[in-house]
Formats: structure tokens, C-alpha cells, sequence
């Protein structure tokens, strides 16, 4: 006789007992596992015996059913001829009591869904089909009761499968005894027993952080349970239906160690992304960003080329921007060196991996989402109403001057240094701010999909658009269309398997003049009286009145400025592969992408603003970028079974070629708006540049797996780049990775609490080679500019003929647990990565002609922190309201650990060893190094600035410098959590996300308080007014005249000090979504599927322990921060 | 079957294992063809474009970076006694500048230069393009050696002693010391000598150093500098008698591009690019509000103006002042004297937007007829030739309306030369800062003005950048005082 298990994988014909048990046992776990705990025999169900005694093996069964809410079915006298079982006073697990009493010959076990255990002795070998097949048919549910349309149900070890139809309902030809595997997409596979032929209800449960879901690697997949390496896994619950214009403001908060921030709130702008910190000085921060197998830019700003005129929209556009955030399945976010390695030159920041949803196998089935929003400004600084206003001005004009020998020196305001409290009228009333940045916006979206197909050829196509209105003045939108189309084959003997997936997705952006980022004056700070129409309907610019330009601002001409960016991208991916082998495969993925983008900027004579003297003639400026890469991988696989030991390997190369082309036209003053789209009109100038990069790898990787238990993993990769010369092209990458699933050794077994614990640790190296091409060769470039008529040439830079990778070595150490059969599942994470032989700007005298250049330097910058991953279902699953709770938590301290000679390097004022790495955004440096402010000095309303730099004066010395550092604006500590409630057809998902750096509080423009611009309301009643008083805000200053001992510390120290920089965290209620699914019996009339109706709000609101003006995570004094936008939309699926 | 499997997988790992053979050994693979915008420096002087556009680059560093860039006209004429800035530049102002300081840049700007310069010395003597002639070659050549003699001359002038840069190889030069000020002197003589001999005598363009006048202007002035009295005196009259040059009878022709005193001039084309734009005319983003046309009711705030000592040394009735010197409205200024701004140039322009009028275009004056007629004067003065000396200063006081000299002694004529100077060439390039330095006068006339705070005898020398003493590792040394 022999058993025949009904969960394991691979049917070993040992007769060994102990084994047997074992299974027997992780048959259990995995049926509770997939089932709800309740009408399954847990791992907590015990039985407590009072007295040493010893009983027969029935008596056993009977035990156990008094004790737990379990049946035994099986044949009378069964076991009438079996030993009898010694039994010990005490308490023994149920599991461990059945394997105890059943210790010999082979039986059968089935476990049906109502707590019964039917045992019958194994049929003999091939009588298995001797049991008459009939159809079963079924119902499919989510816990919500809601039917589940197009779920595959396939009969195990046989070629059968069907799908479920609109209302869950199925039928399929199989025998009493078969298993039925029951698959959906998003929920957790379930494997059911036939045990008689009446109609079996089935609900399967959303599979999020669970422990046998797949996370995509490089080159492969794992699952949590399993791997060696660090990484995260993001599903799409999390990110669909998030109202996000970029994929990664959905990861923000989402994923431990990854931390995503946003200095520029500019709509389509990239977000400065950063996995552990900042490993490197100047080669670069950048994740690599991998979909389906793309390789992305890896400059995510690097599109708008030649973009000469848009220096008000600095930071480029995120190349992400054209992919729909809806399509996406899951994003892995790979960190430590076992997932990182195997990418070799380019893993040094981490590895993003994002996958689109794939084609299911069933009925065809259309998926349809809309859903529209409304926008508006999240945080709007409140300002003086013209009362309030011409009292501060009033107050500014009765103070006047300081000077050495009087504090209070009243000026007299006239029509030339006060044209508001003069000339204009005293009562008109403007809010400006929010007629600049808080207009209502609207938001768009559409998608559509349409999945099925058979196991041999299946497709997954979609189509959607999508349009976001930004909040400021002249409605600037982002435009997203999006189409794909996913075909999978595989032949009849699923030997050759074929994939194809294309990506077509254009983004077109029309910029607000008024974009953040820019130098031009902007209104917001407008005084209130001030009025853009003169009497006569003309526009009014203050002309001839007042001296200070851009302090009352007329956006109005910005209304006929065309700033408008298109991106094309198209990503094509390929891949094929041919089991030609008992488990070897070998395969060949191509994958083609292309972001082509053109700008224009045109200015035309009704944009003309005479207050804005840079720009005093039309101009249009057009620029194209166009980003391609090729990448061909074959790969060979192979996977074995010995003894104990599974064994994956693996072997591949990379020939990867990316090029970047860009032009750029500018046309001039061409004498009629017309002409300036004629390149050749007025006068016109052109630029062009192109740059192309090569890569050349190979690489292997072997996994072995032994018992289940202990896990080792190695990678090696051979990287060659053409970014180096050609000594220092190839270096050599690898890393290992060990696990230790410690809850599959006996002695772990019989915990109650603790069902799942894995320890791991990996070490490895990768590298960084971001640092542009051609570093190497001695160039003569065009500085893009012409003198008297003529190009230039001009050896650019030095150039280091011995320029060579920078290298990262990484260790991780990890220790994952879960309790309470996984209900409690927790993953720490303790990391150090150290990168050495860094990229750097090495230091050369003037005299040289240089002032630095590219090359290696044995310095070392280390990231070590911890990162802490938490899932709990907080309600057991029988309770009719569930509650989930996700968290993660980083930590990272970011160092300069060494570098010898720094005074004499380039980064003398920006660095220190020992402390963190400045921000790779100038613009934040600059609140990393502000000036020290130690109060208004009551004597004379003064801002008090320290003498940082102890040179005896307060100047310029005493910013930007490295003895101003007061600390690091990028996060140290960050994290979210996300909690899900459900009831019936209920959802509510909350997300709280919390990070803590150095943000900007000042929300003025221009200089001092009290000059002709606007403040904002808590200057009210917080000003000096005369000596002795104790102020938060300084003396307030009219910007007539002054002494500059006095005017310094008022405007431009006083307002890149310590007073306006806010040091400490934030809390965002990033997200609340509450979604009621209709009820089936309502949909099944009308032959929908399923439907779902949300309503979605993003940053709903910011907690910050001190009292901001504005978003903390923006910097610009104006800007707005992320919107708060409320989203609702209904989805269909039939 | 088993064979047919077998055979399978062999033919499989064939492939691959050639396959993996191929792609570890394909360093060709890597190579990859240059930007669209740039060439290999290696190679370029093949090609006479490349040349040209190396050309260009020098005039152009010539301009930015030895002339207008990094200001010796704004900087220095606070630093001496003929400016006065409203706000900003206080440190020159008050002569406080320390070796941390953000305006030495023309330290790194000048060697700049130098290495543009040095590195069309390396290469145009072998240079084989086939359409570069014998003239051509001696022409950029004798260029070059310009460009690199006078940003050597504002360094020695400024610095004191320097490192005497020579090559292109940043290895080499890294930690060269200072030269003493004589061979940088021998140098600049040399290489200026040099070019007089390699350049044409006839001048086509202006604004282009392509004629033998230049370096004999520029000789001229520093043969003065180093009291070389008659060789100054020989050097500019080369120049005044060469029948190329005439002082303009109408003062207001004087900044315009068609003047014909012009020795050399930073110029501008017709079509102005990004590059010239950024070139500021001498106090053309400076000017108050009211003087300038571009933006009625609004202006910036970085203006600097006449100081009063400048406003009273003119003479009455001296046209100068009344044609160079414009009265601002604004009432923005506490000091009366600070309302008057230089206005020798005309059209002005924040980014010079607008083109200006036909026949109404200026350039940046470098080098005037005016100035090499007052050297010449000087030299005579020295060499005793009174009545010489006397009848050059008369040439200049007369196109200013003025009267004929009264100065009579050695002394006096000296003197009065002196402040011909001053109210003839303000505003033009830091030249007053160069002659108050160069006749020894800097100590008397800067120490009794009672806002110039860290005034001392030493401050007749910048400081040396720190960052550059620190990356030289000591290599470079201090001037005394800083």
C-alpha cells in the first residue's frame, strides 16, 4: 500500500514514516493556510489529556473530535489490527497526536472544507480513474460574497481545466477524490477535494503579503518564502486607482527603503528617487528602472533636450509619466546584493522592477474603469487682505530707515516708492494667491481592458486615457494615452513558450508659465490693491510707478505663452524560450524601447510683459530628445531535483546599445509671430548633440534549495561599458546569498506561535557607472554659443584616460517571521553598503586650465540602516469585518566615511567626513546650509545671524558652507502605513506616510516685510515695532533706502536663515479609498460581473509638529505642494 | 529517442557555450562612435574648420575672460577711487577682499585663457590642414601669443608673481610655483614681440586681434609699466604713425563701432549670440532706470556710480563730462555724487535685446588711440621731451574742448597726464586701478579716503585664491598682508 499525498509537490515513494508525518503536517499548515482557520484542523488545535494512558487508535479519533470541532470519516474496524498509542499526561498538538497513532501502511487522507477528514485506505496503483467521473459543478466567491468571473479551475495532475462564468458559477468532469486547484488572479490558489457531487462553494482570499506570492528578480521569480535577497514586492491594489500622475508618487511611503520625495511640484515632474540613500557623489542616485524588461533612461529627467528656454521647468519630465498606473500588476524593488548583483555596473541604487498586469486564461473578459476628480491646491498660504496690507505698509513707512544713529527714521511714502498707499485704489481687493495657484481642477480617467484566451494562447490588451488639470493659473494639464496589448503562446507540449508585450504611450504636457521653479516674478505675492486692468480694460503693469521690479506682477500676457512637451514611448519586448531538455530551457528576451519627446516654448508679442526684462522680444524654442535602447539577452536555465536538493542555474549575456539625440532651434525676433515657427526667421540659432552607450555582460546564477530549509544562492556578472577606456572596460560583480527556513526543523514544528521563521543574510558587490559617456576621451565640444558669428571648439574637460567603476559592497542580514499561522507576518532587515573607489571631481589649480576632473578616489560612503516590513490581519478571518494593517519603517544613516584630502577637493565646502552626503538637489543644499538665525534683536527689530565660520563677519561665508550644515535634507527615517477595512461589499483603505528631513517654511518672494509685495497672515501682530520689544518676525522695512550694515540681515540672510527652514518629520494622510462592491444578485440581472464603485482622496492632509504655511515637501516660496485631489469612478468587469 | 535528446542538447550547448565565447571575447562590441557635437581632440588641427572654430573660441575667451567677464571694469573701479557701488561689491569697495573671496575668480578666468591660448601654440605649428597658408597660420599664431601675453599681463599686474603656465598637460602644470614677475615680463615681451612680427599691418576688422598695431599698443603699455620709457615711447609711435588711426573730431562718435581711434575692440556682430549677450558692456546692466531705454519704471539694484572725487576732477567745461556722464533721477541715493553713472556707451541693454539703430552699433573699447597717444606722452614726459609730451595731452584736452596744457615742468606734465588718464579712460577696463598701482600713487590717494576701510600698502596685490594654494598643495604661496 502507499499513500498518495494530496500536497506535495513531487511524490517521493519512500515509505518512510517520519517523512510521511511530516508532510502530513505541511499538509496541514498549507490547507490552513489557504483556507479560513475556523472549519480547518489548525495548528492550535490541541488536545489535553489528563492521565498517562494508552488507547487504540479509534479511541485517538475520538479523542480528538470531543476536543476540536473535527470529524473523522473512515471504514468501521479500519484500524482494528494498529497498536495502540502511549499517551503522556499533558498537552499535545492534534497534528502531532495523528501522527503519532497513524504509524503504518498507507492510507489516504482527504480534507474537505466542512472539518472533515476522510481517510480510506489508498486505492491500488493505477485505479485511480476506476472512480466514474462526473461533473461537479460550483460557485466562486471573494470573501465578499461577490462572485468571482473568469477564475481557472483545473483538475490536478490532468489536462482539464475550466473557467468560471459571469456569476462565479462553473462546472467541471472530475471524480470524487480528485483535487480541484482553484486560481484568480490577486487571490491565493486553493486546492479543494472532491468529496461528494453536490455543489461546492468556494471563496478565495485576497493574496496580499502572503508568503508564497511572486516576486519578480532579475532574470526569474521567487516568492518571499523562499528568497535570499532583499526585496520588496508593491501589488497593484496598492496602486491602481491611486489619482497619481506618475507610478512612483503611488510607491511613496509604500515600500521600506525606498524613499521617493518631490522638491518640484510642477505636475509631470520627476521624483527624486532613492533606494537606501545616497551611495555616491557624482555617478548618480538613480534606481535602475526595468518594465517588462525595458531598460528605462536612467536619467528620469532626461527628456526635453535642448530645453534652452524652459529653465522654469528645470527638472525635466518623468519619463514614467506615459505609463498607466492601472496596467501595472506588480513593482519588486530589489536592494540587497543577491537581487542587485546580477545587474552588475548598474545595481549599485537599487533595482525597480515593474511589471504589467498579464493575460488570463478563460473567458474573454472586459474590464472597464472611469473615474474623475477634482484638484485643488493642498496648502495655500494665507495673505493680508488690503486693509491689513496698507496697515503694514503704513507701519513700514512710519518705522522707515535704520541707521547707526536712529533706529526709527520715518520716510514720507510718495507716487515713486509707495504707489500703493498713494495711487492705487485704497479699497480694491485681489486675493492673488489663490487666483495663481488654487483653481479648481479637473482630472480624467478612462481605461479599458480585454483578457482571455486558452492555456496555449491568451491575450491581455488595454487602451486608456487619462487627464490631469494642474491648480495654477492657465489650466496646465498632463494628457496621458496609453495602449498595450500583452499575446502569450505556448505549444501543446509546453515545450516552446512565446511572449510578446508592447507599451504605447503618449504624454503631452502644457506647462504653466507660472510652473514652479522658474526666477520670473510671480503673482501670488501681488499687493492685494493692485489691479491687471487699467480703467481703459488695458493691462496694467504699474509702469512708471515704484521701482522694484516684478513686486506686483501682471500674469495676464503669460496667458498667450505656449509651453506644451509631447513624449512618445513605445516599449517592445520579446521573448522566447524552448524547453529543448529535461529542465533546460533556453531563451532569448529582446526588448526595444524609445522616449522621443519635443518641445516647443513659443513666446509671442501678446505674451510680452514689460515687466519682465529678460524677455523683452518674441522668441519660440523647440527642442526634441530621443532616447532609444536595444537589449538583447539569451539566457539558459536549468533545473534539477538530487536527493534532497532543487538546483536552478542559470547563464546569460546582455548586449545592450542605448543612444540619446537631441536638437534644438531657437528663432528670435522674427518680425511676425508667424514666422516663429520658420527655424530660419529672425535671428535663429541651432544645437544638436548626440551620445550613445554600450554594454556587454555575462552572467550566471545558482540556486540551490536543500530540504526546504536551507537555501543558498550565488550570482556573478562580467560587465563591460564603453563608458570607460579601453583598459578599465570589464569588471567582475557576484554575491551570495544564504537562507535558513528554521521553522522546517523538527524542533520548530510544534510551535504554536510561531509558523513561519527565516533568517538570511547575503554580501556581495555591484557598481555605479553613471557618469556620462566618453568620460575617457579627450573631446573638443561646442559650447553651443556663437561669438562674432562663428562656432566655437573648446576642450571641454579634462579627460581621465583611467576613469573605472565605482564599487559598492553590500551586506544585508535579515530575519523574517510569522505568527499565528502568517496572520502576523514580519520582516527586518539590517543593511551596510559601502561604495569605495568612488567617481568623484578630483581637484586641479586654475592654473591648469581645469578646475577639476572625473576620476577614482579612495574615498568611502556608507548607507547602513534597518528596514522593518509589517502585514497583521487584526481580526480573525471568521469575523465579517476584516482589518489588514501593512507598515514599513526605514531607517538609514548615510555617511561619508572617508576621504583624505577633502579641504583640497571640490567638495571642501559641501562635505564633511563623517557626516552625510549633501543632497544630490543643489536647490535643497542650500537648506542644508542656510544661515543661522538666533533671534530679532530688540533693540533695533534686527534678525540677529551667527558668524557660522568665525571670521569676525556676518557675510556670505556664513552660508552655504560647510560650518552653516545643520543636517541633511534627505529623509533619514521613512515609512507608511496602510490599513483595510472591509465589511461586506465594503472597503475602506487608509494611507498614512511619514518621512523626516529638512524642508522649507518660507513662503515669501522678494525681500524684506514690509516692502510692496504681500505677506502672509501671522506677520499680523508678530512684528518689532520698537525697541524692547520680542518678536518673531524682524522690523518691518519699506525697501526705499537704507543701510546695508541693516538691509542684509533683513532680506537675503534673514530669508535664507535658520527661521525659515524646518527641521523634524511629517505625517501625510497620503490616501483614503472607500469602494462598496454591488451585490451580485443585483449585477447578475443586468450580466455584469462585478462592479465596484470608489471614491478616492489623496493628500487629504499633513501633520508636522510646528505650524508650516505650506507643504513641507515643497521648497519654492509659492508653490502649492501635492494636490488634494477626490477621485470617483466605477469599475465593470463582464 | 534518448540519442535524438542527447544529440539535442549537445547541439544546444554548442550554441551557447559559442555564444558566451563570443560575447566575453567581443571587445569590439563596446566601441561606440563620438557625440554629433564634439570631435576628438586628437586629429583636429587636420582640419581647418576645427582650427577656425578654435580661433573663435580664443577671441571669445579673450573677451570674456581677459576682458569683460569677470569685471575689470566694475571691480576695479570701486577698488581704486573712480567708482562707487549703490549695494553690492562693497568688499572692493572698502578693499577688503580675502583669499576666500568669490571675485578672484579672475584668477581661474585669466588661466583659462592661457590654456586656450597654449593649446593653439601646441598645435598650430604642426598643424597640416591643406588650406592653412603660411600668413594664416603666423596669423592665428601671432593671435595666441596675444591673447596669452595680456591675460599674463592682468595676472602679473594683479598677482604679482605667477606660475608660468606654458603646455596643456593639467599634470605638468599642477604644481608649478610662482615666477618671479621678470620672466613673466620677459614673456609677455616676447610673446608680444612675436606676434608683431607674425601679424599682418593691415587692419580688416577691429575688433579682431589680426594686425600688428595690437601687440604694438599693448607693448607700448607695457614697456610703460616697466618704465621702459623709450621703448614705450618707440612702441606707440609706431602705432600712432602707422596712418591707420584718427581721433574722432565728435566726442559722441568716440564708443561707436565706426570710430576710427579704435586700436582693438571686443566686438559684436550684427547677429548677437547667447554667448555675447552675456558679455556686459562696461556698466550696461548697471545703469538706473531712468537712463535706460529697455525697461522704463523698473531697474536693478547692482548699479554702481561716479565717486565724487571722479566728478570734481573734471575740468569745466570739459565735454567728457558732459557727453560720458549721465545724471540719474532715481531718487534712491542718499550721496549726490552717486547719481551720476558712466554713460560713454549708449545703447544699453540688460541682455541687449533690442539691436541698435544703423550706424549707431558699439563695441567694448579695449584699446583706444587715445590711450596709446597719452602713453606716448608719458614716455616723453620721462625721456624730457616736454614739448612732445605736452603737444600728445593738448591732442586729447582739445578734442574735449579743453585748453591747451598749463603744465610745464617734468613734474607737472607728469601729473597732468596722470589725470588726463583718469577722466579720459573711467570706466574703461580698470585702467585707473592699473596707473595708481603703476606710478606708485595707490598708497597716497586710496589711504586718505575715508570709506576705504581695509585699506593697506599690500593691498596693491590680490591675494592669491586659498583654493588654489590648498590644492597646490602649498606649491603656490601668499602675497603679504592677506
Amino acid at each position: 500500500m502507499e499513500f498518495k499525498l494530496t500536497k506535495v509537490i513531487s511524490t517521493h515513494r519512500k515509505k518512510n514514516l517520519q517523512w510521511l508525518m511530516r508532510a502530513f503536517l505541511f499538509l496541514f499548515c498549507t490547507t490552513v493556510f489557504s483556507f479560513s482557520s475556523s472549519d480547518v484542523f489548525s495548528q492550535h488545535a490541541k488536545i489535553n489529556i489528563e492521565t498517562d494512558r494508552t488507547i487504540s487508535v479509534d479511541e485517538v479519533f475520538k479523542l480528538i473530535k470531543e476536543q476540536t470541532d473535527y470529524r473523522f470519516i473512515y471504514t468501521q474496524g479500519m484500524f482494528k489490527d494498529f497498536p495502540k498509542v502511549e499517551l503522556k499526561k499533558g498537552t499535545i498538538r492534534a497534528n502531532k497526536l495523528l501522527a503519532l497513532s497513524l504509524s503504518a501502511d498507507d492510507f489516504e487522507f482527504k480534507v474537505s472544507k466542512n472539518k472533515t477528514i476522510l481517510i480510506f485506505e489508498a486505492p491500488k496503483k493505477n485505479s485511480v480513474r476506476s472512480i466514474p467521473q462526473q461533473q461537479i459543478s460550483g460557485k466562486i466567491n471573494d470573501v465578499n460574497g461577490q462572485p468571482l468571473p473568469g477564475a481557472t479551475i483545473q483538475l490536478k495532475g490532468a489536462n482539464k481545466a475550466s473557467s468560471s462564468d459571469f456569476n462565479g458559477n462553473f462546472t467541471i468532469a472530475a471524480s470524487i477524490g480528485d483535487i480541484l486547484v482553484i486560481s484568480y488572479i490577486g487571490f491565493t490558489t486553493q486546492e479543494i477535494v472532491v468529496a461528494d457531487d453536490k455543489e461546492l462553494r468556494i471563496v478565495l482570499k485576497e493574496s496580499i503579503g502572503t508568503l508564497d506570492e511572486v516576486q519578480i528578480i532579475a532574470y526569474g521569480t521567487t516568492t518571499k518564502r523562499k528568497s535570499t535577497g532583499t526585496i520588496s514586492t508593491v501589488k497593484a491594489e496598492a496602486i491602481n486607482q491611486r489619482p497619481v500622475d506618475n507610478i512612483m508618487q503611488a510607491l511613496q511611503g509604500q515600500v521600506a527603503g525606498l524613499s521617493i520625495s518631490s522638491s518640484n511640484a510642477g505636475l509631470g515632474s520627476p521624483p527624486q528617487i532613492l533606494i537606501r540613500g545616497i551611495n555616491s557623489i557624482t555617478s548618480g542616485t538613480n534606481p535602475l528602472i526595468i518594465i517588462d524588461g525595458v531598460i528605462m533612461n536612467e536619467n528620469p529627467g532626461g527628456l526635453l533636450g535642448g530645453r534652452s528656454a524652459s529653465n522654469n521647468y528645470q527638472d525635466g519630465l518623468s519619463v514614467l509619466n506615459s505609463l498607466n498606473p492601472n496596467d501595472i500588476k506588480s513593482v519588486d524593488v530589489l536592494k540587497d546584493a543577491d537581487a542587485t548583483a546580477i545587474y552588475g555596473s548598474r545595481g549599485t541604487n537599487g533595482v525597480i522592477l515593474i511589471t504589467t498586469k498579464g493575460a488570463r486564461i478563460g473567458e474573454t473578459r472586459v474590464t472597464l474603469n472611469v473615474s474623475t476628480g477634482i484638484s485643488r491646491a493642498a496648502t495655500v498660504t494665507e495673505r493680508l487682505n488690503t486693509s491689513q496690507y496698507l496697515e503694514v505698509r503704513q507701519d513700514a513707512f512710519a518705522m522707515g530707515n535704520v541707521t547707526a544713529t536712529s533706529v526709527i527714521n520715518p520716510i514720507t511714502p510718495d507716487n515713486f516708492n509707495a504707489p500703493d498707499l498713494t495711487l492705487w485704489d485704497q479699497n480694491a481687493y485681489t486675493d492673488y494667491t489663490r487666483l495663481e495657484v488654487d483653481n479648481p481642477a479637473p482630472s480624467y480617467n478612462a481605461d479599458f481592458s480585454l483578457s482571455g484566451g486558452t492555456k496555449e494562447n491568451n491575450f491581455i490588451t488595454s487602451v486608456s486615457y487619462a487627464k490631469k488639470y494642474d491648480t495654477y493659473i492657465f489650466d496646465p494639464y498632463q494628457e496621458r494615452y496609453n495602449m498595450r496589448f500583452q499575446y502569450n503562446h505556448s505549444s501543446k507540449n509546453d515545450k516552446l513558450k512565446l511572449s510578446i508585450n508592447s507599451i504605447m504611450g503618449i504624454d503631452n504636457q502644457k506647462f504653466s508659465t507660472l510652473s514652479v521653479g522658474g526666477t520670473t516674478a510671480v503673482s501670488s505675492v501681488n499687493a492685494p490693491n493692485f489691479e491687471w486692468y487699467k480703467d481703459d480694460g488695458s493691462y496694467n503693469y504699474g509702469e512708471g510707478q515704484g521701482y522694484i521690479s516684478g513686486s506686483y506682477y501682471n500674469s495676464l500676457p503669460n496667458g498667450n505663452i505656449d509651453r506644451f512637451s509631447k513624449t512618445y514611448n513605445t516599449m517592445l519586448s520579446g521573448q522566447l524560450s524552448y524547453k529543448f531538455y529535461k529542465g533546460l530551457t533556453g531563451k532569448i528576451q529582446v526588448n526595444y524601447g524609445s522616449q522621443r519627446n519635443s518641445y516647443k516654448h513659443i513666446y509671442p508679442t501678446p505674451a510680452i510683459n514689460v515687466q519682465n526684462i529678460y524677455q523683452t522680444v518674441p522668441e519660440a524654442n523647440f527642442s526634441t530628445a530621443h532616447f532609444q535602447s536595444l537589449n538583447i539577452e539569451p539566457q539558459l536555465t536549468y533545473e534539477a531535483n538530487v536527493s534532497k536538493a532543487s538546483i536552478t542555474a542559470l547563464v546569460g549575456a546582455t548586449f545592450l546599445n542605448d543612444s540619446n539625440k537631441s536638437t534644438g532651434n531657437r528663432v528670435l525676433d522674427p518680425g511676425d509671430d508667424n514666422l516663429l515657427f520658420n527655424y530660419s526667421a529672425g535671428t535663429s540659432t541651432a544645437t544638436s548633440s548626440s551620445s550613445e552607450n554600450k554594454f556587454n555582460s555575462i552572467f550566471a546564477r545558482l540556486g540551490i534549495e536543500w530540504d526546504d530549509k536551507y537555501i543558498a544562492n550565488f550570482t556573478f556578472r562580467r560587465d563591460g561599458s564603453s563608458r570607460f577606456g579601453p583598459s578599465n572596460r570589464y569588471a567582475n560583480f557576484g554575491s551570495v546569498g544564504l537562507a535558513w527556513i528554521f521553522t522546517q526543523e523538527s524542533w520548530l514544528e510544534d510551535s504554536n506561535l510561531l509558523s513561519f521563521g527565516k533568517l538570511r543574510g547575503s554580501i556581495g558587490n555591484t557598481g555605479n557607472n553613471n557618469i556620462g559617456n566618453y568620460g575617457y576621451l579627450s573631446l573638443l565640444d561646442s559650447p553651443y554659443q556663437q561669438y562674432q558669428g562663428n562656432a566655437q571648439l573648446n576642450p571641454g574637460s579634462y579627460a581621465n584616460a583611467d576613469v573605472q567603476w565605482e564599487e559598492t559592497n553590500k551586506l544585508d542580514l535579515g530575519l523574517s517571521l510569522g505568527f499565528l499561522n502568517d496572520r502576523f507576518l514580519l520582516n527586518t532587515t539590517y543593511y551596510r553598503s559601502l561604495s569605495s573607489n568612488l567617481l568623484v571631481q578630483l581637484p586641479l589649480t586654475s592654473q591648469t586650465g581645469f578646475s577639476s576632473y572625473t576620476g577614482n578616489f579612495d574615498g568611502e560612503v556608507q548607507n547602513a540602516g534597518v528596514e522593518f516590513e509589517l502585514t497583521t490581519n487584526n481580526l480573525s478571518a471568521n469575523n465579517p469585518v476584516g482589518w489588514k494593517t501593512t507598515f514599513n519603517f526605514t531607517h538609514n544613516k548615510n555617511q561619508l566615511k572617508k576621504y583624505d584630502g577633502l579641504e583640497e577637493s571640490p567638495y571642501a565646502n559641501t562635505m564633511e567626513v563623517g557626516r552625510a552626503l549633501p543632497s544630490t538637489n543643489s536647490r535643497l543644499r542650500f537648506l542644508e546650509m542656510p544661515y543661522h538665525f538666533e533671534g530679532i534683536n530688540p533693540d533695533n527689530g534686527i534678525p540677529i545671524i551667527k558668524d557660522a565660520n568665525e571670521d569676525g563677519r556676518v557675510d556670505y561665508y556664513d552660508y552655504f558652507n560647510n560650518s552653516a550644515w545643520i543636517g541633511s535634507s534627505t529623509p533619514s527615517t521613512w515609512g507608511g502605513m496602510t490599513n483595510t477595512v472591509s465589511y461586506k461589499g465594503f472597503t475602506l483603505d487608509i494611507f498614512l506616510q511619514f518621512s523626516n528631513g529638512i524642508f522649507s517654511k518660507w513662503n515669501f518672494w522678494g525681500r524684506s516685510i514690509g516692502e510692496l509685495y504681500n505677506v502672509s497672515t501671522d506677520v499680523i501682530d508678530n512684528y518689532w515695532k520698537q525697541p524692547g520689544d520680542v518678536t518673531k518676525y524682524p522690523r518691518l522695512y519699506t525697501g526705499v533706502t537704507g543701510d546695508n550694515t541693516y538691509i542684509a540681515p533683513l532680506d537675503n540672510y534673514y530669508s535664507n536663515s535658520t527661521a525659515n527652514v524646518y527641521k523634524g518629520y511629517y505625517i501625510r494622510l497620503k490616501n483614503v479609498r472607500l469602494a462598496y462592491n454591488l451585490p451580485t444578485s443585483f449585477l447578475s440581472k443586468l450580466h455584469i460581473g462585478n462592479a465596484q464603485i470608489y471614491v478616492s482622496g489623496e493628500n487629504l492632509g499633513v501633520y508636522t509638529p510646528e505650524k508650516l504655511y505650506k507643504d513641507p515637501e515643497t521648497f519654492w516660496p509659492l508653490s502649492t505642494g501635492a494636490l488634494r485631489t477626490i477621485t470617483t469612478g466605477i469599475q465593470v468587469s463582464f | 529517442m534518448k540519442n535524438i535528446i542527447n544529440s539535442q542538447f549537445k547541439m544546444w550547448s554548442l550554441v551557447l557555450a559559442l555564444l558566451m565565447t563570443t560575447i566575453s571575447c567581443n571587445e569590439e562590441y563596446l566601441d561606440i562612435p563620438l557625440p554629433s557635437n564634439a570631435l576628438a581632440a586628437e586629429g583636429a588641427f587636420s582640419s581647418i574648420g576645427a582650427i577656425d572654430q578654435m580661433m573663435s573660441q580664443l577671441h571669445f575667451d579673450f573677451a570674456d575672460k581677459v576682458v569683460a567677464r569677470y569685471s575689470m571694469n566694475r571691480q576695479f573701479e570701486p577698488y581704486g577711487d573712480n567708482g562707487y557701488n549703490a549695494r553690492n561689491l562693497n568688499l572692493y569697495l572698502t578693499n577688503t577682499l580675502t583669499p576666500i573671496d568669490e571675485g578672484l575668480y579672475s584668477w581661474s578666468a585669466l588661466y583659462r585663457a592661457v590654456f586656450s591660448a597654449n593649446f593653439l601654440l601646441e598645435g598650430l605649428p604642426e598643424a597640416d590642414a591643406p588650406e592653412l597658408d603660411e600668413a594664416t597660420r603666423n596669423e592665428y599664431i601671432a593671435a595666441a601669443k596675444v591673447v596669452r601675453a595680456y591675460a599674463y599681463y592682468q595676472l602679473v599686474r594683479l598677482y604679482g608673481d605667477v606660475p608660468l603656465v606654458l603646455s596643456t598637460y593639467a599634470k605638468d602644470n599642477q604644481f608649478l610655483p610662482r615666477s618671479p614677475k621678470a620672466d613673466v615680463y620677459a614673456l609677455i615681451e616676447a610673446d608680444l614681440l612675436e606676434a608683431v612680427t607674425k601679424s599682418p599691418s593691415t587692419p580688416s576688422q577691429a575688433y579682431y586681434i589680426n594686425n600688428k598695431y595690437i601687440p604694438q599698443a599693448i607693448l607700448a603699455d607695457v614697456y610703460l609699466t616697466q618704465e621702459k620709457w623709450s621703448e614705450a615711447e618707440a612702441m606707440a609711435d609706431a602705432v600712432i604713425t602707422s596712418g591707420h588711426y584718427l581721433l574722432d573730431d565728435n566726442i559722441d562718435e568716440v564708443f561707436l563701432r565706426s570710430s576710427t581711434a579704435t586700436i582693438m575692440a571686443t566686438g559684436y556682430s550684427a547677429v548677437y549670440s547667447e554667448a555675447e549677450k552675456n558679455l556686459a558692456y562696461p556698466g550696461a546692466d548697471q545703469c538706473p532706470a531712468d537712463l535706460n531705454p529697455l525697461f522704463q519704471g523698473f531697474f536693478e539694484d547692482t548699479m554702481f556710480a561716479l565717486t565724487e572725487g571722479l566728478l570734481n576732477s573734471f575740468e569745466p567745461g570739459d565735454l567728457r563730462k558732459e557727453k560720458w556722464v549721465a545724471f540719474s533721477n532715481v531718487n534712491d541715493y542718499s550721496v549726490p555724487a552717486e547719481r551720476y553713472f558712466a554713460s560713454k556707451y549708449k545703447f544699453f541693454g540688460y541682455y541687449r535685446a533690442f539691436d541698435p539703430a544703423p550706424g549707431k552699433e558699439e563695441d567694448n573699447k579695449f584699446i583706444r588711440l587715445a590711450e596709446v597717444i597719452l602713453i606716448r606722452a608719458e614716455a616723453r614726459a620721462h625721456l624730457n621731451d616736454l614739448g612732445g609730451a605736452a603737444d600728445d595731452l593738448d591732442a586729447i584736452r582739445n578734442r574735449a574742448n579743453l585748453d591747451d596744457t598749463t603744465a610745464s615742468t617734468q613734474g607737472e606734465l607728469l601729473d597732468a597726464i596722470l589725470h588726463e588718464r583718469r577722466v579720459e579712460l573711467f570706466f574703461e577696463n580698470g585702467k585707473r586701478w592699473y596707473d595708481l598701482v603703476r606710478t606708485g600713487t595707490a598708497d597716497d590717494v586710496l589711504k586718505v579716503l575715508p570709506y576705504k576701510t581695509g585699506w593697506t600698502a599690500d593691498k596693491v596685490l590680490m591675494p592669491i585664491p586659498k583654493d588654489e594654494i590648498d590644492k597646490s598643495g602649498n606649491a603656490l604661496t601668499q602675497n603679504p598682508g592677506y
